[in-house]
């Protein structure tokens, strides 16, 4: 029962990532391979903080939020002037530089060696000490991650993001500031995607870079696109069956060094079978120009 | 010190040069970064490595059989993915998103295969390096240079010399026109794709035979090609000798200013910095 609990925390943990880089992919068109880094810098702020200064989870993890918001202008305003192959292979970059930073920074971030001793959260008195208690605390986070992206989605500024989507060039002649637009949603998303990471963070309780490489990013791109992209509940299904769907592999009796690289390859096969086959995902309605 | 770092950005610039004319060749007709490539490059080293521990050929012929099963294996990408992508006219994310999946799948299906733990291929007698001047080289790395210059004058030659070749600018400068003309364009992608992984896959079992086998090779040298690509410039020949040697420059000498660890990720703001400020062709208005 306590492993089922932890496989549901970790879905909505990974929802919330995946809400994240949907406001992104599926709102805006941007293929962003960065998110996994923006996880990790929640999760190392966040850690840091709690763990040598004492900052109770809730700070700590605005803190998290807020640094995630801030490194992602200096991401986001030279890859946002370029467009598709070439704005994945920047972010790309970028997420390689980040992730090179926590595994090489070792005053700060201990690199390889990690943080263990993380302190679980406790909010305003309430303890979170049990699988259960965390699963209140990580559902809460994924239903604010989903109304924040809805909200956003079916506002006038959600309009705008999908008028960039479908045709940046027209957005453009009819006035609209598209870099303006692209940066904030950018930054939402780095803060959202931060959010989640700090609450992996203490809920592990011990983070190390070997979370945060850019397979994780492609792991949470694959949520949204096996889920389904332009969908609210796209990213929630592909986080459902891409968390699920490798931890079936255990009970087939595999040893744990051979699992990680067939759950890779059950990634690979499925991002590519849904290119080929269905690009929308799941129930996305955003299919790369389909 | 710096003349030793300057002849190792070299040698490191000469697999870098072929790994970029491998993409470079198969970007002309597919029109997305092919990821794919660094699947390639790991299967041709480990191929390489099966014949010659498993099979017991010789080193040229497990070699030759390496490059071979590359090439087969870069056309059939081609045809089940690029060709398709083609055909109903996609948006390249989805072509990069593709083979994306197609490198994950190759490297952990390698892994899954071989194990996670470097391979060598070599029979464990240490070589000496051979002395110019101040500078201390390996017999194999001058073997590379003189490969990857020879590799490369080929594959200028066939592109502008040759019918094929003509063939290939064409459907790289105008997919649409190309097809209307009649040019047999998903043949010229095939034959593209056949060639590029050709010179990927001899660019990684060169490689591995220097510093050996890991599942995670190809990832990297991709990286470093596709840097080489953008430095050089997409679509230019001389681009990938440029930008080949920029990259591997500034690898190496950088070893001089910063910590070792640092090394390889001293490429990627070269990258980023690159794709930012590039020359860009006024008719891509969106790129």
């Amino acid at each position: 029962m306590e492993y089922a609990i932890h496989i549901v925390i970790l879905v909505t943990i990974y929802s919330a990532c995946a809400l994240s880089l949907e406001l992104l992919v599926g709102q805006t068109g941007l293929l962003s391979v960065v998110q996994g880094a923006f996880f990790g810098l929640g999760a190392y702020t966040s850690g840091l903080l709690a763990l040598h200064f004492g900052i109770p989870f809730p700070l700590s993890c605005f803190a998290g939020m807020a640094v995630a918001a801030l490194v992602s202008f200096v991401v986001s305003l030279p890859c946002l002037r370029l467009h598709d192959d070439y704005f994945v292979i920047a972010t790309f970059g970028f997420q390689m530089i980040l992730f090179s930073i926590f595994n090489n920074w070792m005053e700060l971030t201990r690199g390889p060696l990690g943080i263990p001793g993380i302190p679980q959260p406790v909010i305003f008195g309430w303890y979170v000490d049990s699988h259960l208690k965390f699963l209140i605390l990580s559902s809460f986070f994924a239903a604010i991650a989903y109304l924040v992206v809805w909200r956003i989605a079916s506002s006038p500024f959600g309009r705008v993001l999908h008028a960039i989507r479908e045709d940046e060039v027209l957005a453009k002649a009819l006035g609209k500031n598209t870099l303006r637009f692209k940066v904030t949603a950018f930054a939402v998303s780095a803060a959202l995607a931060a959010s989640a990471g700090s609450l992996y963070a203490h809920y592990i309780t011990y983070i190390d870079p070997t979370s945060f490489t850019v397979m994780e990013s492609i792991l949470i791109i694959s949520m949204v696109i096996i889920g389904g992209a332009g969908s609210l509940w796209g990213p929630l299904i592909g986080a459902v069956v891409l968390v699920t769907l490798p931890e079936a592999l255990r009970f087939l009796g595999f040893p744990s060094a051979v699992a990680a690289n067939l759950r890779q390859v059950i990634y690979g096969i499925l991002l590519v079978v849904m290119m080929m086959v269905r690009p929308q995902g799941l129930v996305g309605r955003y299919g790369f120009g389909r | 010190m710096l003349d030793q770092l300057l002849a190792n950005g070299v040698a490191a610039g000469g697999a870098y040069t072929l790994t970029a004319l491998g993409i470079n060749v198969i970007y002309a007709t597919t029109k997305v970064m092919p990821f794919s490539q660094g699947g390639i490059y790991t299967l041709s080293a480990y191929m390489t490595y099966f014949c010659w521990s498993h099979l017991h050929l010789s080193f040229f012929i497990s070699a030759a059989l390496g490059v071979l099963v590359s090439a087969v294996a870069g056309s059939i990408v081609e045809v089940i993915t690029f060709q398709q992508f083609r055909r109903y006219r996609a948006l390249s994310l989805q072509g990069l998103l593709a083979s994306l999946g197609i490198l994950i799948v190759v490297q952990n299906t390698v892994a899954l295969i071989a194990g996670n733990e470097p391979l060598s291929l070599r029979d464990g007698r240490i070589q000496e390096g051979i002395q110019i001047a101040r500078v201390l080289v390996t017999p194999w790395q001058l073997y590379m240079l003189a490969l990857s210059t020879m590799l490369l004058l080929v594959t200028w030659w066939s592109l502008m010399r040759t019918k094929w070749g003509a063939m290939t600018r064409a459907v790289a400068n105008d997919f649409s026109l190309s097809v209307a003309i009649g040019i047999p364009v998903h043949g010229v992608a095939l034959f593209s794709a056949a060639l590029g992984s050709f010179l990927t896959a001899v660019s990684g079992i060169a490689v591995s035979y220097e510093t050996g086998l890991t599942p995670l090779m190809g990832f990297h040298a991709l990286l470093m090609g596709i840097t080489s690509v953008i430095v050089g410039g997409v679509g230019s020949i001389l681009g990938c000798l440029v930008g080949g040697m920029f990259v591997g420059l500034i690898q190496n000498l950088s070893a001089y200013l910063l910590p070792t660890e640092w090394r390889d990720i001293v490429v990627f703001p070269v990258l980023i910095a690159f794709l930012v400020l590039r020359r860009r062709n006024p008719r891509d208005l969106d790129t």
